[in-house]
């Protein structure tokens, strides 16, 4: 409850029930076979012949051997088989498939002295579990064993004493490292120390152990002591080979743009200016904080060392590792904030594990470069506020002992207090981090949960929420179902539905090229779900779905992020039944939902006026009052191919960020006529390329008001009409307000209908 | 001639029963009607001749037709009361057929969730604010107190647009500053909608999702009232027994920050598989305002205090429905979207 996240516990020693350890005696090439060779093994008991692929696999070498009959921690049996016509009676494993660490390379290769035969869970020691724990980026400070110590003894009410105050260490010799630090932003601190005459070999298997199980592998004894000391008090280190520091002495200074470095992974970069270098007298050798270089690498036959102990600053490393794409257990406590003070008693520590496990002896005290030290942060604390912020009563007192047992200098003997924030918590800079630190030590839980108490009305504020919320319960109540897409399309998909290809709004780092585009229509992404549901053979696809289209203006160059509704249909007319006969859905239909959803929100009168569209066979712009909201229409075959859809679908888009505003805020109700209507019927016969909507404004404007009702109900081009002419029959509906309508009254209306018709269009009554 | 007029309404009459006997419908009735009653009915002919006949007989046979004009209507009137009246067998009729049902529109599985939070948010007086989803460096981090370099972008990857600069938001937190630049408090908002990372696909994570946030600022917010609202929240969103949890936690723009969980809703924290024994469900992050957060938009944070909290719409719809991959949100297969 501290905020450190256990993400994981696991036994260091994992169940290897079966593995046991055998030394390789022989090792011969299989036939046919570029890799694999054929092993005899001493076992103890017994002799083994194993087939191993690892390419480090020797005569002489210990090594875990699973035998047949062995679960593996992965779940994978062991037993007796041929491989390439060669018996193998078991399998020499890598750490990886022993669950040790993620190292799959090779074969693990065990202690020289490892005793042949005996279960291999014996080798690896006493069972000790590792929690694996979330540090946040705010806490550099808990990237070591000493700052979890630490966290415990708060969480418990104790006050903590680091065990690195009592290193001791032996005296040391006269001599001197010289340290030049030509960039102090940088390189605030740094410390160097020499020891001569250590030797290198390898790390007794304690140490082996503890590194492994913190996911580490041991190099040597004094590169392991560096690791190790960098786990437990969370500072990174770093040993050169003195005598391959040229000239003997450290300078710290920032690299010229353009420079190369090759780090000791033998990689090559090529730095930018501002990159910091640690260098000899002549050269370059390790990139600050981050990884050391190949040409004072401590090797076998290193004799000498340097020990560096420094505090890097945390932008330096991070735009370094930023710049050159690099890593590192050493950057990433840098670039997080390491303790400025704690540099020394870090090398202090790591010198006492060098001499008890390499020898040698100090030859020079610590060289501490360290031009203007950092002091702790005063921060001005009032424990009013922190109770008001918190809203709770946490005794002053109790503040304090926190405050105290997390490392910090507290006067009280002043209002508001002085608090003085260890060097080790970079985040403690203002009161607010010290009240945040009060309410997680006090224990977040503890603190009471208040219920509201005010009250706070805004009802204009959700008035496009609220629209949206309206819009999509009548496009469900219309038989759409609403469906969530994908915002980002492929460019191909995009380009469809784009004016041109500089309208599109492209991502520089997309997950794929399916995900390249954000979309600039509903459709883009919409017509991939009616694909998905094609191919499970679901035919009948009724969807709609608001979001976001997105496209870059091509004047403005701005990008303009609308809020839309589209919806695409396909499939059948009707549900199947017994009774009614199977029909697809068409632009109609669509058309009849539209103007419907559209009428339900009062807009007014919807003109449908034909267009063309790249990504349409035919289709219509939605005009209210000239004003274009939307579009619908009927997909072209080319566009649906580029989704493998074979079907007909049809869709349509209106943006709402255009209708909201023109959506009447409030109903203007028509009176219901108490007198009777009287319903006629009119057929006529006009060209048959004259749209019936024209035709239709034509009769509602020679009928006038007492035309209540206008309804196509016939549709007819064939025989019995003229060559390249079409006959409408309406039904019309009149009622007067304040009488009833005479049979005279509705016949003069109609005349004028027929001769209004004739003028203007050419249209003749039907006979 | 009376004679043969009487012979006549006989006929008429038999006629009249025989096509009676066959009626089964009100159409075929109303017809009946017509052809016997009807103004040229019939019957109505008789009526004329009654004219050409001498006065004595007049009497005898008006009172003849009279009375079978009577008859008739009585017998119609039967006929009609039984049609009405008539249970239909079920040769006739199989109610059994399946009925023609209408496509049915629905609703998201998410969007149901968002309506539900949304309503309950509302309901405790907060406001719904909207934002763009294509923003700015400038709203999505620096405001919010991440400056560039600074460690916590690593924790999200961000999608960047080749255009002015801008970026997919990777939380609803922009609203957040939106809104505070353009009012003063009180403030009391959710900001529901898409939000993008850079996560590669998988059972539980998706490069598009959702999230509402929520911020109130006023005189006198507390750390205790967030915990109130959230408790209050899941209550009315899981049952009433449900209780939560803050754990310590780091984000830019909080402090103090917190993880909150709720107690499982499936075995209301006991342990069980789905909160793999732990009695506990993660649901997201909260915390008070950083004061820094005040700064960018000219509040004076020594006056107010504020809270803000976050919530996966797809981690609360995922767990109320127990779906086990995130991605069933988006491919919108029609056999799980009518299960909603």
């Amino acid at each position: 409850m501290l905020g450190l996240e256990v993400e994981a516990v696991y036994p260091t020693v994992p169940d290897v029930e079966g593995v046991v350890i055998g030394e390789v005696l022989e090792v011969q090439p299989i036939e046919n076979s570029a890799h694999l060779k054929s092993c005899l093994v001493d076992l103890g008991q017994q002799r083994a012949q194993i087939v191993c692929g690892a390419p480090n696999v020797a005569a002489g070498q210990k090594v875990p051997v699973a035998v047949p009959g062995a679960v593996l921690p992965n779940g994978m049996k062991i037993s007796r088989r041929k491989i390439r016509g060669v018996l193998s009676d078991g399998m020499i494993c890598s750490e990886a498939e022993l669950n040790l660490s993620d190292d799959a390379e090779g074969i693990m290769v065990l202690d020289a002295n490892a005793p042949v035969g005996e279960a291999f869970k014996n080798y690896l020691g006493k069972q000790d579990y590792v929690f694996e724990l979330g540090i946040t980026p705010n806490r550099p400070d808990c990237l070591g064993a000493i700052g979890i110590a630490r966290e415990i003894c708060v969480s418990e009410g104790r006050p903590f004493e680091s065990p690195l105050k009592h290193v001791a260490l032996p005296p040391a010799g006269n001599e001197t490292v010289g340290v030049d630090i030509l960039a102090p932003d940088a390189c605030p601190r740094y410390t160097a120390r020499l020891i001569r005459n250590v030797k290198i070999g390898p790390s007794p298997k304690w140490l082996v152990d503890r590194l492994r199980a913190v996911g580490l592998r041991s190099i040597n004894n004094v590169v392991d002591v560096t690791n190790y000391v960098m786990m437990e008090t969370g500072q990174p280190l770093h040993a050169f080979d003195y005598d391959l520091l040229i000239g003997g002495r450290i300078v710290v200074r920032t690299a010229k743009d353009g420079e190369k470095f090759v780090t000791l992974d033998g990689k090559e970069h090529t730095l930018k200016a501002g990159n910091l270098l640690i260098c000899d007298a002549e050269r370059a050798v390790a990139l600050a904080g981050i990884m050391g270089g190949e040409n004072s690498e401590v090797s076998e036959n290193t004799r000498h060392i340097l020990l560096e102990s420094a505090y890097f600053a945390p932008f330096s490393i991070r735009k370094t590792t930023r710049q050159l794409g690099i890593s590192t257990d050493s950057s990433r406590r840098f670039e997080r904030g390491v303790d400025p003070n704690g540099a020394d008693l870090a090398s202090n520590r790591a010198a006492q594990l060098i001499l008890e496990l390499a020898g040698g002896e100090l030859s020079s005290d610590l060289e501490d470069a360290y031009p203007t030290p950092i002091t702790p942060v005063e921060i001005a604390f009032r424990p009013q506020r922190n109770n008001r912020v918190l809203g709770l009563e946490i005794a002053e007192d109790e503040m304090k002992t926190i405050l105290v047992n997390l490392g910090c200098e507290v006067d009280d003997g002043q209002s508001p207090w002085v608090v003085k924030a260890p060097t080790y918590r970079p985040d403690l800079e203002r009161e607010i981090d010290l009240i945040e630190e009060v309410a997680r030590v006090y224990g977040y839980n503890q603190i009471p949960n208040k219920t509201l108490d005010s009250i706070h009305l805004d009802t204009t504020a959700n008035a496009f929420d609220d629209f949206i919320d309206r819009v999509r319960r009548k496009a469900a109540a219309l038989t759409l179902s609403e469906i969530v897409t994908l915002s980002m399309v492929s460019r191909r998909q995009a380009a469809e539905f784009s004016g041109s290809d500089e309208e599109l709004l492209t991502l520089i780092n997309p997950l794929s090229e399916d995900m390249a585009v954000m979309r600039p229509s509903l459709f883009s992404s919409m017509l991939n779900s009616v694909a998905y549901n094609l191919n499970r053979k679901q035919i009948d696809l009724r969807f709609f779905e608001v979001g976001n289209v997105f496209r870059v203006d091509s004047e403005t160059r701005q990008v303009v992020e609308k809020k839309a509704i589209g919806a695409v249909v396909s499939g059948r007319k009707f549900m199947p039944s017994w009774e009614v006969k199977d029909q697809n859905i068409n632009f109609f239909d669509l058309k009849g939902i539209v103007a419907e959803f559209l009428a339900q929100l009062h807009l007014g009168p919807v003109q449908f006026v034909a267009s063309q569209y790249k990504f349409f066979e035919y289709g219509a712009d939605l005009l209210v009052d000239r004003q274009k909201i939307g579009y619908i229409g009927k997909f072209k075959q080319s566009v649906l191919k580029l989704y493998d859809i074979k079907r007909d679908v049809f869709g349509v888009e209106v943006f709402l960020d255009d209708v909201f505003p023109i959506v009447p805020s409030s109903l203007q109700l028509s009176k219901i006529s108490a007198f009777p209507p009287v319903e006629r019927d009119l057929a006529l016969v006009v060209n048959d390329d004259l749209p019936s909507a024209e035709l239709e404004r034509i009769i509602r404007e020679a009928a006038g008001p007492l035309l209540r009702e206008l309804t196509l109900f016939d549709l007819y081009s064939g025989p019995q009409v003229p060559e390249n002419k079409k006959s409408l029959a309406f039904s019309l509906v009149f009622q007067a307000d304040d009488r009833t309508l005479t049979d005279e009254e509705v016949n003069h209306i109609l005349n004028q209908v027929l001769q209004a018709a004739e003028a203007k269009v050419g249209a003749v009554l039907r006979q | 001639m009376l004679e043969r007029l009487i012979e006549k309404l006989d006929a008429l009459s038999q006629d009249f029963e025989q096509k009676a006997a066959s009626v089964k419908t009100e159409q075929e009735l109303q017809a009946l009607r017509v052809e016997f009653l009807g103004k040229k009915g019939h019957l109505t002919q008789f009526f004329r001749h009654l004219a050409e006949l001498p006065p004595e007989q007049k009497p005898l046979l008006g009172q003849k037709v009279n009375q079978l004009k009577n008859q008739f209507q009585k017998r119609i009137q039967e006929i009609s009361d039984s049609l009405q009246n008539k249970a239909v067998s079920a040769a006739e009729i199989d109610v059994t057929l399946p009925g023609n049902r209408p496509f049915a529109g629905r609703l998201h599985p998410l969007m149901q969730v968002l309506d539900e939070i949304k309503e309950i948010f509302k309901g405790m007086g907060f406001t719904v604010e909207m934002g763009p989803e294509a923003e700015t460096d400038y709203y999505n981090f620096e405001a919010l107190n991440i400056p560039k370099d600074h460690p916590s972008r690593d924790l999200q990857d961000t999608f960047y647009l080749a255009h002015n600069q801008m970026l997919l938001r990777t939380h609803t937190s922009p609203v957040q500053i939106r809104t505070m630049e353009s009012r003063k408090p009180p403030i009391r908002i959710i900001a529901p909608g898409r939000c993008f990372r850079n996560d590669t696909p998988d059972a539980t994570h998706s490069p598009m999702f959702h999230q509402v946030e929520g911020l109130v600022v006023d005189e006198g917010v507390s750390f205790a009232d967030l915990k109130g609202v959230l408790l209050s929240f899941m209550q009315k969103l899981f049952g009433k027994n449900t209780k939560i949890r803050f754990r310590p936690s780091f984000f830019p723009f909080t402090e103090p920050s917190a993880e909150y969980d709720v107690s499982c809703i499936m075995c209301g924290g006991k342990g069980c598989r789905v909160c793999k024994d732990t009695g506990w469900l993660e649901i997201s992050g909260a915390g008070m305002v950083d004061p820094a957060v005040f700064g960018f938009v000219e509040y004076d944070a020594e006056k107010y205090t504020g809270y803000a909290f976050g919530m996966g719409v797809e981690r609360i719809a995922m767990l109320k429905y127990q779906i086990g991959d995130i991605r069933m949100f988006y491919e919108n297969n029609v056999r799980f979207l009518t299960q909603f």
